[in-house]
């Protein structure tokens, strides 16, 4: 196993550290969604893959309950969301990360205010393997060196087999076969600003077009690893608990525990709309926004695998929509 | 007559529309390669820079810090009695200023900036307290347009670091949640503070956390020499830096661990160090020098240990370089001299923009420099106090064709290397263009098809246009001209989740089965050749091929059979770990042996076809002549039927060559994308063509990103107009030759 010291920890948790404070406020429940009238039309959305995913289940309720709405998702990538939403192609971008400077300028220099984020979910990455790999747990340092080729987040050199791992027979002796997303995902940006300490992914990690076809491709693999959204974890990848040490003390964490703040991978999941400063959004938006931070909407959220918003942060984004 | 004219007119009318389509496909042809072209053009346009507006008054002291909003045409200027100016270039007058130091009442004795253009800076003053401070203009992009004014958002009381000892040297950091702060006393010890938080409003992270972790800790590191200190922005090192020009790189280690593990001298006399910057990023410093040099130091990792290394020297002036600036993103820097020089520098391209000589209108004796955030802005000031403000164009100063196509020594890289990666979730990403590994991915997947497609094509071909009787031939060639029909994509899908594992899982029993079907048709057809008479005239009949097929089959059965015992008894049980052990052969499930077969799959029909017609267009009295005068069958296709038909089958084989290098679904679906210098067949590539169909949709229209990509599309536009171009001249020189016959 690899020694590392993982002074740079903190690095990985500019989230973390704001979920548990927004736990700890969130006695309230969510309230249920109430109807209004008078709403139709048609709404697209279009950005990542895992955002996308939930929405098409938000979008089935909001069609039981508005039956003359018709909703389009295009899921691309998270990075095809801003240009989307600059281009007016869609009227929400979803993503799964937060938006570049550049990419809030170019919306800026359009519309003279900035695109309004609003944060729907918690999603949590987890590190695959083949469900017959045997690995415990992993370090936050080796997984960028098996991922990385810049290796900054403390590793001393490339992780390129199982042995490096620390596996025994008949695994010692088979290469690492890496698995990603590829560039236009939020996952991938997510995972290099976090994981990859803002590094570069290594040349031969496997790029692959949709989370789906990444927990397949290790499913297939002796030898992968990867990452996806715990949403899409399948019986044939096995999830690798993460370890880290704070104050020289081990803890192994599992996505499981994003919602405690104790997992390094744990991000939001953000619709970004098109909203004017100080207006309000065309009601089709607002409805959907507001049935999804609905009772019924965060429901739907761990049902399809994700992690529900803390209520007060829901009613707290709630409150910043209302004109 | 009437019936004459009206021909006439009918004949005139086609041939006006005749030409009016085949004008049009060759305008369609031009108007897309000049769209390329003009898409790719403002690459090579380098920056523009217009005239300077000039301050009307000088202003007093000498600038501690310079900051420049290129929306509002404001600066800010904090001269080294802490009094924070605010600079109007539209209104032409100063506007009301602060002063840092009332605040505190002590002297202000060091500043520094954080990252470049950030709007944020920490002043350190004479009783050892730190203030973080930043402009509203660069914090919020558009409220300076209001009212610029400083903003605190620490909070107006300062960071105690150094109690009672004036702060000679200070660094700050501030992004991905926390603050850290270097501060190096007037007795020479050096401390570091770090704190969680988070300023980034365009993050959606929420506040810091209620009870914000704040440590403070002494570095067990003797810095009695740093004038100047730098922080990266880990903060996992700090570059200390005297005034005569030594540099120490300090590696901090967790708890109280710092060393200094490399020292070098960036300026040796006579030649004197003059400013030192950290580049977007904050991972390279940036040394200016009175020889009118520019050097960039990077961090090489080295194991668990580093060291610091000169990349690129950009020798820019004959006279000194008197100050440098660099951008908050990119990695632009600008260089001004004492005689009114000014070179725009990107370092990754290693390509100079912008370059104004001596004695233009740039102002002599030049002595501060600030470059606007996004780049667009220059503010300078000249020795009396002068400001002037130059607004720069530079969008695609990233660009260079060296960059392209040479090995580029990139931030955090052991090892100059030709990269493709473009895209990061930060800002201040490196982005790396080579189209190298694409170019090179390309040739790979298509020479992979054309491997397996070009035999199997012409042996099919020759089987059926000069082999077969014609009546079969015209119901099997449709037949094999059906697979053109099959999508793209549908074939791309099969190979990378059927045809990939399915390879993975029976790597052993195909290697042997390619070797074992070859044999097992030699050793029918010799035995065939040896059958009784009787045998022999009932085979005569087009019965060869029926007979093979349980040949075929058996040898699939038989290597399907013996690869288990085989494997373990040469390849000490699985071939896989055998290539990558002994070989260096790492195996990847989708790799360049799957794009062959399926791309090859692929272009056969357009092989096929175009090679079967022409050895179907032999003329046959040919062949007779050749077969009564005792050649036999395969003489006379060898040597008579094949190079007749060599202009068509050529043609044939670069058309297909040309349709693989374009082939987009197939290499996106059942490879991996992974843009490496390879021709490793077990391992994957990235081509041209599937990296643009990835990329684009993310790519802001009109961005350096985006030009290249269209840049890339030219590139293989290039390619199959090459091998077009040889194959046609190749086929009109064979038709030539071949004439005769």
């Amino acid at each position: 196993m690899l020694k590392s010291p993982d002074p740079f920890l903190p690095l990985c948790f500019i989230l973390v550290a704001v979920v548990p404070r927004a736990l700890a406020a969130a006695e309230a429940e969510l309230s249920e969604y109430q109807a209004v009238s008078g709403i139709s039309g048609t709404l697209s959305a279009t950005g990542s893959d895992t955002v996308a995913n939930l929405t098409t289940f938000w979008a089935e309720e909001f069609k039981r309950i508005y039956p003359n709405v018709n909703i389009q998702i295009q899921a691309t990538g998270s990075s095809a969301a801003p240009t989307a939403l600059t281009e007016i192609t869609a009227n929400i971008g979803l993503m799964s990360r937060n938006m570049r400077r550049a990419e809030i300028q170019s919306f800026t220099a359009r519309y003279g205010y900035p695109p309004t984020p609003v944060p729907v979910a918690l999603d949590a990455l987890a590190i695959l393997v083949h469900r017959d790999n045997p690995l415990p747990r992993i370090e936050l340092a080796e997984i960028d060196a098996i991922f990385s080729s810049t290796l900054r987040c403390g590793a001393g050199r490339r992780i390129g087999n199982w042995r490096q791992m620390g596996l025994p027979e008949p695994w010692d002796g088979r290469g690492i076969l890496a698995f990603g997303r590829n560039s236009v995902s939020g996952t991938y940006g997510f995972f290099k600003e976090t994981a990859l300490c803002r590094g570069d992914f290594h040349v031969e990690v496997n790029e692959q077009p949709g989370s789906g076809s990444l927990v397949q491709a290790i499913g297939s693999t002796l030898n992968g690893i990867g990452y996806a959204s715990i949403a899409f974890s399948t019986s044939s990848v096995r999830i690798v608990p993460v370890s880290w040490r704070h104050a020289g003390e081990e803890r192994i964490t599992t996505p499981a525990q994003a919602v405690d703040g104790e997992y390094p991978f744990t991000r939001y999941l953000l619709f970004y709309v098109n909203r004017p400063a100080g207006g309000s959004l065309p009601p089709l938006e607002r409805e959907f926004i507001r049935m999804v931070l609905s009772r019924e909407g965060q429901e739907i959220v761990s049902r399809s695998g994700y992690i529900p918003l803390p209520a007060a942060l829901a009613s707290e984004s709630l409150g910043a929509l209302a004109p | 007559m009437a019936s004459n004219s009206q021909r006439r007119f009918w004949d005139q009318t086609a041939r006006v529309v005749v030409s009016i389509g085949g004008l049009g496909i060759i305008c369609a042809i031009l108007l897309i390669f000049f769209y390329l072209v003009y898409e790719v053009l403002p690459l090579f346009g380098g920056a523009e820079m217009s005239e300077g507006e000039f301050f009307p008054e000088p202003v007093p002291g000498s600038a501690q810090l310079l900051e420049v909003d290129a929306a509002s045409g404001m600066a800010l200027r904090l001269d080294d009695q802490g009094r924070a100016e605010f600079y109007d270039f539209a209104g032409g007058e100063p506007l009301a200023g602060e002063s840092l130091a009332a605040a505190t009442g002590a002297g202000l004795t060091a500043v520094a900036e954080d990252a470049a253009g950030s709007g944020l800076f920490a002043a350190g003053f004479a009783d050892g307290g730190v203030l973080v401070a930043g402009w509203n203009a660069l914090l919020e992009p558009g409220a300076g347009a209001i009212s610029p004014r400083l903003e605190f958002p620490f909070g107006r009381e300062p960071f105690l670091l150094l109690s009672d000892e004036p702060v000679r040297a200070l660094a700050l950091r501030i992004g991905q949640g926390r603050i850290a702060i270097a501060a190096v006393g007037a007795s020479g010890r050096a401390v570091l503070l770090e704190e969680d938080a988070n300023l980034d409003p365009a993050a959606f992270v929420a506040a810091p956390r209620p009870e914000a972790a704040s440590v403070r800790r002494e570095l067990p590191i003797d810095a009695a020499n740093a004038d100047t200190i730098l922080l990266t922005e880990d903060p996992r090192w700090m570059f200390l830096v005297s005034a005569s020009g030594e540099l120490s790189l300090v590696q901090i280690g967790p708890e109280n661990g710092a060393r200094v593990v490399d020292a070098v001298a960036l300026a040796a006399a006579p030649v004197r160090l003059t400013d030192v910057r950290l580049l977007a990023g904050g991972m390279s410093l940036l040394a200016a020098d009175s020889g009118g040099g520019v050097g960039q130091w990077l961090i090489v990792r080295e194991g668990d240990s580093a060291r610091l290394r000169q990349v690129r020297r950009f020798e820019l002036f004959d006279s000194a370089v008197a100050a440098i600036d660099v951008e908050r993103d990119r990695r632009n820097f600008v260089a001004i001299g004492g005689q009114g020089e000014l070179a725009l520098v990107n370092t990754t391209a290693e390509a100079e923009s912008l370059r104004r000589g001596p004695g233009g209108s740039i102002p002599r004796g030049a002595r501060a420099a600030a470059l606007a955030p996004a780049g667009d802005a220059l503010l300078l000031e000249d020795e009396q106090g002068g400001l002037s403000l130059w607004r720069l164009d530079n969008r695609h100063a990233e660009f260079s064709l060296s960059a392209l196509w040479t090995r580029t020594w990139y931030e955090n890289y052991t090892e100059p290397a030709l990269v493709w990666q473009t895209t990061a979730a930060d800002d201040a990403f490196e982005p790396k263009y080579s189209l190298a590994p694409l170019t090179l991915g390309t040739l790979k997947a298509a020479l992979y098809a054309m491997i397996f497609a070009a035999p199997l094509a012409i042996c099919a071909a020759v089987y059926t246009g000069y082999f077969m009787s014609p009546g079969l031939r015209r119901q099997i060639k449709p037949l094999i001209e059906l697979m053109e029909a099959l999508p793209t994509v549908v074939i791309g899908f099969l190979a990378g989740l059927w045809l990939a594992p399915l390879v993975d899982a029976n790597l052993a029993a195909l290697a042997l089965g390619a070797l074992l079907l070859p044999v097992s048709v030699v050793l029918a057809s010799a035995a065939m050749a040896r059958l009784p008479e009787r045998f022999e005239a009932g085979l005569k009949e087009g019965w060869q091929l029926p007979v093979l097929f349980p040949v075929l089959l058996l040898a699939g059965w038989l290597a399907w059979l013996l690869a288990p015992p085989v494997e373990s008894w040469l390849f000490d049980g699985s071939l896989r770990d055998w290539l990558s052990l002994r070989w260096g052969l790492d195996y990847v499930s989708r790799n360049a042996m799957i794009v062959g077969v399926a791309m090859g799959f692929a272009v056969i029909p357009a092989i096929y076809s175009i090679a079967d017609d022409a050895i179907f267009t032999v003329p046959r009295h040919l062949s007779y002549g050749a077969l009564a005068l005792g050649a036999n069958g395969w003489q006379t296709m060898a040597w008579l039927i094949l190079p007749a038909a060599a202009p068509g089958i050529l043609s044939a084989l670069m058309i297909g060559f040309g349709r693989a290098l374009g082939e987009t679904m197939i290499v996106l679906m059942a490879t991996g994308n992974t843009p490496i210098m390879d021709m490793n067949l077990f391992e994957g590539m990235r081509t041209l063509a599937a990296n643009l169909a990835i990329e684009i949709p993310e790519s802001e229209v009109g961005s350096t990103h985006y030009r290249i990509l269209f840049l890339a599309s030219l590139v293989l536009l290039l390619f199959t107009f090459v091998i077009n171009t040889i194959a046609e001249l190749v086929r009109q020189r064979l038709r030539k030759r071949y004439r005769t016959i």
